[in-house]
C-alpha cells in the first residue's frame, strides 16, 4: 500500500516564485535604466521639435507680416508721394491736382478711387477707375477719415466689402503746404485682394494656413473667404489674444496650442503689424505639426521596447539557472511527498542544494520506517470500523422493517432472527413468543424444514422445568444463558442435539422486565460468543420488544377506533330513524322502511324483513335487500318469523343449513342462500304485533352488540307504529267531537225558534188579556198574568240568547256593514238601560271622544254588545257610577264600560265569558239573567273582528274593554 | 547565421513584391483618361482666356493631356449654337463647363441640367439671375465676374478723353441680348452727359453685324463702340478691319483685340480672367461644389492705347490721358 500524504504538501507549489524574484530585479535595473533615458530623451527631442516648428511658423507669419505692412505702406507712401506735389505749396489744392489722382491711380493698381478734400471736407478732385461722375458728396468733414488725417494723422480705415466680397480700405493722408499745415485730405479707396492673395498663398505644411485679423477679431483675410465675408470675429481665439498680448514692432509669439474656429487642435503662431494693428496667425492642425515629433518618439519606444525585451530575456535566463538545481530538488520531493518514499534526490551541486537535498533523504528514510507501524493500526481500526458499520446497517434495516409493517410483526422477527444469527457468527436461530400458556416459535433462520418442525413441537411452558433447556431458563430468570458446549453438558436438551447446537446463547425479550419470549442461537462448532456479540444480540432482542409492542399497540388502537366507529354508526342510524318518526307523525311507512335499512347495515346483514301481525299470519310492511319474500306468512313455529311472535323472544341462527328446526323457512331461503338469521318480535306491552327479521348469504354468527342494536330497532319501529296509531285516534276522536258540536247548535237554532213562536203568542195574548180585563179581574188574576208575561219574556229574552249564540256557533251569524257614528250609538245604549238603574244611587256617564271618526261596521251587533255590557253593569251595580268610554286608538276603537259594582273573583273572570256561566251562581238567583249576555258580547266583537277584556276586582267593580277595528274588513 | 541569411532573403523578396506593385499601380494608372473640361465661347478675343485657364492650371501643377483635357468649342457668334453644344458636351459627360460671357453662360446653363459649369461674366451674375449671391452662389454656377457693362460708361468717357474731338458714336447689339441692351442704356446716358451722339444698330446675327458694318459709310461716325455682346464680340477682328478701312476709331473692352488692331480698349484683359478661373476648374475637378465657390470679381482695369491705329486712322491722343495708359501699342 501507497502512503498518501495530506493534499497541502502537493497542491503549495510556488511556481518560480524564486524565478519571479531575480527576473523583477533584473528587469528594474536594466529596464529602469533604459526607460528612464528613453524617456527623458523623448521629452528633450518633443521639447526641441516643437519649438523649431513654432520658431518656422513664426518666421513665416512674420514674413506674411512683414509682406501686408509692406503693401499697405507702399500705398501709404504714394498717397503721400501724391501730397506732395510741387503744385501744392505754391497754388492750394487746384483742379489740376486731378493729374497726380490720376498718376496715382497708375501708379497704385490696388486703388480704385481717390478724392481730394479741402480743409473743410468738402471734395475738390475726384478719380476713380471704374465710375465717371462720382455722386456728389456734400462734404465729408464728419468721417472719421478726414477728421483724423485733418489732424495730420494718416488713416487707415476697417475693411469694408464691394458687392459683398471684395474687401476694401479707406487709407486717408494729410495734404500739408509745409509740415502741420494741413490744406486737404487725400482719401483713397484700396482693394485689399492682394493681403488675401499674401494669406492665401501661405503654405505651412500640408494643412497649415495663415489669416490676418484685427485686435477687435475681425477678420480681414482668410484663405476660406466665406469665413472673412461672414464677419467672424475671433477675438475669442486663445491665439488671437494671446497675439495681440505684447505690441512690439513684429514680434514674434511663442507656439500657441489652442482650438482654431472649427475646433480643431492647431499649433499657431503669429506676428503683429505693428502700423495697422492687425496680426498675421499661422495655424497647423496639431496632428501634422506633430508627425514629426511622433514619428521619432515612436522610433524611440520602439528601440527602448526591443532594449527592455533583451533585458527581460537576459534576466529570465539568468534566473533560470539559479533555480534548475532547486526545480530537480523540488520534483524529488515531490515525488517522495506523493507516497514514492525508496525514492531519493541526486543533487550534486557542491553547495547548500545538495546539503539541503542530503537532509532530506534522511528525513525520508526515517518516514519509510515509521510508516509501517502506522499501516498495520489502521487496517485493525478499519476493521472495526466495518463491523460497526454493518451492525448499524443491520439495526438500521430491522427498524426499517419495523416502520415499514406496523401491523406485520412476521417480516420484523424474521429480519432480527436473521440478523442476529449472522452478525453474532452463528449458525441457526429462532425466536420464540409466549402466548400466554407456552413458548411458541414464531421465526427461524438457517434451519431446515425438519429441525423447525423439531422445534416448533417443542414449544414448552416456561415453568415448566426441563433438563437442558436454557429458552426456559432465559425465560423465567429473565437472564442470558451462555453454553459454550451443550454436548459437554450432563445432558442436553434433545431438540437442541437434534439442530447439531454445541455453543448456544439466549437472550429473553424483556418487555418492562415481564419476559415475553426468547431469541436462542447457536453454533455447530464449538466457540464462545464474545461480549460484543452477545451485546449485539441483546439489542436486537429489544428491538424484536420494540416490535412486538408495536404491533399490538396497533392492534388495540384499531379495535379501539373500530368500536368506536360502529358507535358512532349506530347512534348515527337511531336518531335518524327517530328524526323521521319525529318526521312523519302520521305515516308509519317511511319509519319502517329506515328501520329496515339501518339494521341491514348497521348489523352487516345482506337484507332485513318488517312484518306486522295480521290475522293468523304476518304481512310483509318493510323490506331491504333484494331478496324475494312473501307478501303473507303464516305464524306457525315452521318459520323463523312465526316462531318468534310465537314465543315472543329473539331467535339467533347462525347457520340455517346445519339447522333443521324452521323446515319452512328454510326451504324457502335455500334459493337466497341465506345461512345466518337473527329474528327479533315487535312487542307492545307485552303483545307482539310484528317481526323484525335480518339474514346474512354467509354462516357466520351475529354479534350481541348486533342483537341488542336489532332489539333496540324493533322497540323504536313499535313506538313509531304506536305513535301513528295514537295520532289516529286522536284525530277520529276530534272529528267526532266537532260534529257533535255542529249538531246541538242546528239543534238548538231549530229549537229556539220552534220555541219562540208558542211564546210570541203567550207573550202577546197575555198583554192582550191584561190591557182588555183592565180593572175587570181580580188583583190577584192580574198579578198572576202579570207574572206569566215576566216569565214568558224572560224566557224569550233567553231564547232569543240561545238563538242568536247557536247562529254564532252554527257559523250562519254574519256581519253587515254599514257606515254610523258610535255617539248615537251609545246614546241610544245609555237611554235604553238608564230605567234599570238603581234610582238615585248609580250615576250613567258616556264620555264619547270628539275626535272619534264615524265607524263602519255592524251596527246591531255593537249596539247589542253595549246594551249587554250595561246592563250587566247595571245589574250588579248597587251605588256608585257607570261609565261608558269611547276613543280611537292606533287606529282601532276602545270602549270601556266600567262599573263599581259587586266585581268578581279571579276564578270568576275566568269564566265569565263561557255560556250559561254567571260569576257566580248564587249570582243568578240574586240578580237573574240568562248568563248568555257576557257570551254574546264576545262571539260579536269577535265576528266584528274585535277583542274583548275584562278585569275585575271582587266589591270594588268591573271593567270591560273592548279594541276592534274601526273599519270592518269581511275576511276573505 | 541562417537567421541572418533568412533575413536577407526576406528584405530581397519584399524588394521584388515592391517592383511588382509598382508595376501594377503604372499599369492600372495608365489606361484612364484625363478628365474633359467643355469650353464654350464665341471666338474672337475669348480665346485668351482660354489660353489664360491653361496658364493657370499649369501653375496649379495640371498638366494638359495627362490631368485634364479641354473640349473647345467655338460657336463663332451663333447663339443658338451654344445651347446646341452645351447640351452636347453633358451628354458627352465632360466633368464641367467653361464657358465665357454673360449671354453664352445663361444658353449653356439653359442647355444643360447637372454640368457645374464655371464662367467669365461681365456683368452682374446675381442681377442676371445665374447666381443666388457672389459670397454663395447656390447652384452648379460659378466663377469669375469682371467688369464689361459696369464699365460701359467709363470706357465712353475714357473714349471721350482720348479723343477731345468725338461726337457720335456708332454701336452695334442685338437688343434680345440683356447684358448688351442695358449697356446700349447706360451709353446713351453717358452720351448724353458727355453730350455726344450714339447711332445704334441692331443686329441679330453675325451676317447683320458684316453687313451693317459694311453700309456704314465713312464720316457719320466718329468711334465704333463696344457694348458687351458676345455674338457682336465674334466678330471683334472683322470690325476692327472694317473699322481702319472707314476710319473709324474703336473702342474695346480687352486690349488683346488692341494688340490686333483695335484703336483702344478699357477693361480686364481675358487672358488674366482664364487665369482666374483656373481655381474654379480645379475645385470642381477635386469635387468641390460650385454652390459654396464664391465668385471673385476682377477689378483690375487697363487702359490701352494703339497708337499705329491711331496714326493710320489719323488721330492724335492728349498725352496727359496717354500717360494714364497701362499699355501702348507703337
Amino acid at each position: 500500500m501507497k502512503l498518501r500524504w495530506p493534499n497541502i504538501f502537493r497542491s503549495r507549489r510556488p511556481r518560480g516564485r524564486l524565478v519571479r524574484e531575480y527576473f523583477l530585479i533584473s528587469v528594474l535595473l536594466v529596464g529602469g535604466g533604459l526607460i528612464t533615458s528613453g524617456l527623458v530623451e523623448i521629452y528633450f527631442r518633443y521639447q526641441e521639435s516643437r519649438e523649431q516648428l513654432a520658431l518656422y511658423q513664426r518666421e513665416v507669419a512674420a514674413g506674411a507680416a512683414f509682406k501686408i505692412e509692406r503693401f499697405v505702406q507702399e500705398i501709404h507712401n504714394t498717397l503721400k508721394g501724391a501730397t506732395r506735389s510741387r503744385e501744392i505749396a505754391p497754388r492750394g489744392l487746384t483742379p489740376e491736382f486731378r493729374f497726380e489722382l490720376e498718376k496715382l491711380l497708375l501708379i497704385a493698381p490696388a486703388v480704385t478711387e481717390a478724392l481730394a478734400l479741402d480743409e473743410n471736407g468738402a471734395v475738390r478732385v475726384q478719380v476713380s477707375r471704374l465710375r465717371t461722375a462720382l455722386p456728389e458728396a456734400k462734404s465729408l468733414s464728419d468721417t472719421p477719415s478726414f477728421r483724423q488725417a485733418r489732424q495730420g494723422k494718416s488713416y487707415f480705415g476697417p475693411v469694408y466689402f464691394v458687392r459683398g466680397s471684395e474687401p476694401y480700405m479707406t487709407i486717408a493722408v494729410p495734404i500739408e503746404r509745409f509740415a502741420g499745415d494741413v490744406i486737404g485730405v487725400l482719401q483713397a479707396e484700396v482693394n485689399l485682394k492682394y493681403i488675401g492673395d499674401v494669406v492665401s498663398s501661405i503654405k505651412v505644411g500640408e494643412a497649415g494656413y495663415a489669416y490676418a485679423v484685427t485686435r477687435a477679431g475681425e477678420l480681414i483675410a482668410h484663405p476660406d473667404i466665406s469665413l472673412v465675408l461672414q464677419r467672424r470675429n475671433v477675438a475669442q481665439l486663445q491665439q488671437v489674444r494671446a497675439a495681440f498680448q505684447d505690441t512690439a514692432p513684429h514680434a514674434a509669439h511663442g507656439a500657441v496650442v489652442a482650438n482654431n474656429l472649427e475646433g480643431t487642435r492647431v499649433l499657431s503662431a503669429s506676428a503683429i503689424i505693428p502700423s495697422l494693428d492687425w496680426a498675421v496667425i499661422l495655424e497647423r492642425p496639431i496632428k501634422e505639426a506633430y508627425e514629426t515629433i511622433y514619428a521619432s518618439m515612436i522610433r524611440t519606444a520602439t528601440l527602448l521596447m526591443i532594449g527592455l525585451g533583451m533585458a527581460l530575456f537576459a534576466s529570465f535566463f539568468i534566473a533560470r539557472r539559479v533555480i534548475q538545481p532547486l526545480a530537480m530538488l523540488r520534483q524529488g520531493v515531490e515525488r517522495i511527498g506523493s507516497g514514492d518514499l525508496g525514492h531519493r534526490l541526486e543533487v550534486k551541486t557542491g553547495d547548500e542544494i545538495e546539503a539541503l537535498a542530503d537532509e532530506f533523504n534522511k528525513m525520508t528514510e526515517r518516514l519509510q520506517e515509521s510508516y509501517a507501524g502506522l499501516e498495520q493500526k489502521v487496517e485493525e481500526r478499519t476493521r472495526e470500523l466495518t463491523e460497526a458499520l454493518e451492525q448499524q446497517t443491520a439495526t438500521g434495516r430491522v427498524l426499517s422493517v419495523i416502520a415499514s409493517s406496523p401491523t406485520d410483526l412476521q417480516p420484523v422477527l424474521d429480519t432480527v432472527i436473521e440478523n442476529a444469527v449472522r452478525l453474532a457468527g452463528a449458525n441457526q436461530g429462532h425466536i420464540r413468543e409466549f402466548d400466554g400458556e407456552r413458548l411458541q416459535m414464531v421465526a427461524s433462520y438457517g434451519e431446515t424444514p425438519e429441525q423447525i418442525a423439531i422445534l416448533k413441537a417443542a414449544a414448552i411452558k416456561p415453568d415448566q422445568e426441563e433438563p437442558g433447556s436454557t429458552r426456559g431458563l432465559a425465560f423465567r430468570e429473565k437472564k442470558i444463558v451462555h453454553i459454550s458446549d451443550i454436548r459437554a453438558q450432563a445432558n442436553p436438551a434433545p431438540q437442541a442435539i437434534s439442530t447439531g447446537a454445541r455453543t448456544l446463547l439466549s437472550v429473553p425479550l424483556l418487555r418492562e422486565g415481564t419476559p415475553i419470549g426468547v431469541i436462542t442461537i447457536w453454533r455447530t462448532f464449538v466457540e464462545p460468543f464474545t461480549d460484543r456479540q452477545i451485546d449485539l444480540v441483546k439489542s436486537f432482542a429489544d428491538q424484536a420488544v420494540i416490535a412486538i409492542e408495536n404491533v399490538r399497540l396497533f392492534k388495540e388502537i384499531q379495535d379501539k377506533n373500530r368500536v368506536l366507529m360502529e358507535t358512532l354508526e349506530q347512534q348515527t342510524a337511531t336518531s335518524e330513524i327517530l328524526r323521521v318518526i319525529a318526521g312523519s307523525p302520521t305515516d308509519i311507512q317511511p319509519v319502517l322502511d329506515v328501520v329496515a335499512e339501518s339494521a341491514a347495515r348497521l348489523c352487516e346483514a345482506t337484507d332485513a324483513r318488517i312484518r306486522l301481525v295480521d290475522g293468523d299470519g304476518t304481512k310483509l310492511v318493510a323490506s331491504f335487500g333484494s331478496n324475494p319474500a312473501p307478501d303473507f306468512l303464516s305464524t306457525t313455529v315452521q318459520n323463523v318469523a312465526g316462531r318468534t311472535i310465537l314465543q315472543r323472544q329473539t331467535i339467533h341462527i347462525s347457520d340455517l343449513v346445519a339447522s333443521d328446526e324452521y323446515p319452512e323457512s328454510k326451504l324457502m331461503l335455500e334459493k337466497t342462500g341465506t345461512r345466518a338469521i337473527l329474528s327479533t318480535p315487535l312487542l307492545r306491552e307485552g303483545t307482539p304485533i310484528g317481526v323484525i327479521v335480518i339474514r346474512r348469504t354467509e354462516a357466520r354468527a351475529f354479534s350481541d352488540k348486533q342483537i341488542a342494536l336489532l332489539k333496540t330497532f324493533a322497540s323504536q319501529a313499535v313506538i313509531a307504529i304506536e305513535n301513528v296509531r295514537l295520532f289516529k285516534e286522536i284525530q277520529e276522536k276530534n272529528q267526532q267531537l266537532e260534529t257533535a258540536s255542529r249538531h246541538k247548535s242546528q239543534f238548538l237554532a231549530n229549537m229556539s225558534h220552534e220555541l219562540r213562536t208558542p211564546l210570541n203568542a203567550i207573550i202577546g195574548f197575555t198583554r192582550l188579556v191584561l190591557r182588555k180585563t183592565e180593572g175587570q179581574i181580580a188583583p190577584l188574576q192580574k198579578d198572576n198574568l202579570q207574572k206569566v208575561l215576566v216569565s214568558s219574556e224572560h224566557l224569550l229574552n233567553l231564547i232569543n240568547g240561545v238563538l242568536d249564540l247557536s247562529k254564532v256557533e252554527a257559523g250562519r251569524m254574519e256581519v253587515y256593514t254599514e257606515t254610523f257614528k258610535l255617539d248615537e250609538v251609545v246614546r241610544i245604549a245609555v237611554s235604553t238601560v238608564e230605567p234599570m238603574l238603581k234610582d238615585g244611587r248609580v250615576r250613567l256617564v258616556a264620555e264619547v271622544a270628539p275626535e272619534m271618526p264615524p265607524l263602519r261596521t255592524d251596527r246591531e251587533k255593537l249596539k247589542q254588545s253595549l246594551l249587554n255590557l250595561l246592563s250587566n253593569a247595571a245589574k250588579f251595580t248597587e251605588k256608585g257610577q257607570i261609565k261608558i268610554s269611547a276613543w280611537p286608538e292606533n287606529g282601532s276603537l276602545k270602549l270601556v264600560v266600567a262599573d263599581t259594582g259587586i266585581g268578581m273573583t279571579p276564578e270568576a273572570l275566568k269564566v265569565i265569558f263561557d255560556e250559561f256561566r254567571q260569576a257566580d251562581m248564587s249570582t243568578t238567583r240574586k240578580y237573574g239573567g240568562t248568563g248568555l249576555g257576557l257570551a254574546l258580547v264576545k262571539k260579536f266583537v269577535e265576528l266584528m273582528g274585535g277583542d274583548i277584556a275584562a278585569e275585575s276586582e271582587a266589591g270594588k267593580g268591573s271593567k270591560f274593554t273592548i279594541t276592534m277595528p274601526m273599519q270592518f274588513e269581511a275576511k276573505s | 547565421m541562417k537567421a541572418r541569411f533568412n533575413t536577407r532573403n526576406i528584405k530581397r523578396m519584399g524588394f521584388l513584391v515592391l517592383i511588382l506593385l509598382g508595376c501594377a499601380g503604372t499599369a492600372a494608372a495608365q489606361p484612364s483618361k484625363p478628365p474633359r473640361i467643355g469650353v464654350l465661347l464665341q471666338g474672337g478675343a475669348w480665346y485668351d482666356a482660354i489660353d489664360g485657364l491653361r496658364q493657370g492650371l499649369k501653375e496649379l501643377g495640371y498638366e494638359e493631356g495627362k490631368q485634364f483635357a479641354l473640349d473647345i468649342r467655338d460657336t463663332k457668334g451663333d447663339i443658338k449654337a451654344v445651347e446646341k453644344e452645351a447640351a452636347a458636351l453633358e451628354n458627352e459627360k465632360v466633368k464641367l463647363i467653361y464657358a465665357v460671357a454673360s449671354s453664352v453662360v445663361t444658353a449653356a446653363r439653359d442647355a444643360t441640367k447637372e454640368v457645374p459649369i464655371v464662367f467669365n461674366v461681365g456683368s452682374d451674375p446675381v442681377a442676371g439671375k445665374l447666381v443666388e449671391s457672389f459670397v454663395k452662389p447656390g447652384g452648379r454656377l460659378t466663377g469669375v465676374h469682371f467688369l464689361i457693362k459696369d464699365l460701359t460708361a467709363k470706357r465712353l468717357e475714357i473714349l471721350k478723353e482720348l479723343l477731345p474731338k468725338l461726337r457720335t458714336v456708332l454701336v452695334i447689339y442685338n437688343p434680345a441680348n440683356p447684358v448688351a441692351k442695358e449697356s446700349a442704356q447706360l451709353a446713351q446716358a453717358e452720351a448724353k452727359r458727355l453730350g455726344l451722339t450714339i447711332i445704334e444698330r441692331h443686329v441679330a446675327s453675325v451676317e447683320e453685324i458684316r453687313a451693317a458694318l459694311g453700309q456704314f459709310k465713312t464720316g457719320v461716325a466718329d468711334a465704333f463702340f463696344y457694348l458687351p455682346d458676345s455674338m457682336v464680340g465674334s466678330q471683334s477682328q472683322a470690325i476692327i478691319d472694317i473699322a481702319k478701312a472707314k476710319k473709324l476709331a474703336t473702342m474695346f473692352q480687352e486690349r488683346g483685340l488692341v494688340t490686333k488692331g483695335g484703336f483702344a480698349s478699357y477693361g480686364q484683359n481675358y487672358y488674366g480672367l482664364g487665369r482666374l478661373s483656373a481655381k474654379y476648374v480645379q475645385k470642381i475637378l477635386n469635387g468641390a461644389s460650385p454652390k459654396e465657390l464664391r465668385i471673385e470679381t476682377a477689378d483690375d482695369v487697363e487702359l490701352a492705347v494703339n497708337l499705329k491705329t491711331a496714326k493710320e486712322i489719323g488721330l492724335t491722343i492728349p498725352p496727359n490721358v496717354l500717360a494714364r495708359a497701362d499699355r501702348v501699342i507703337k
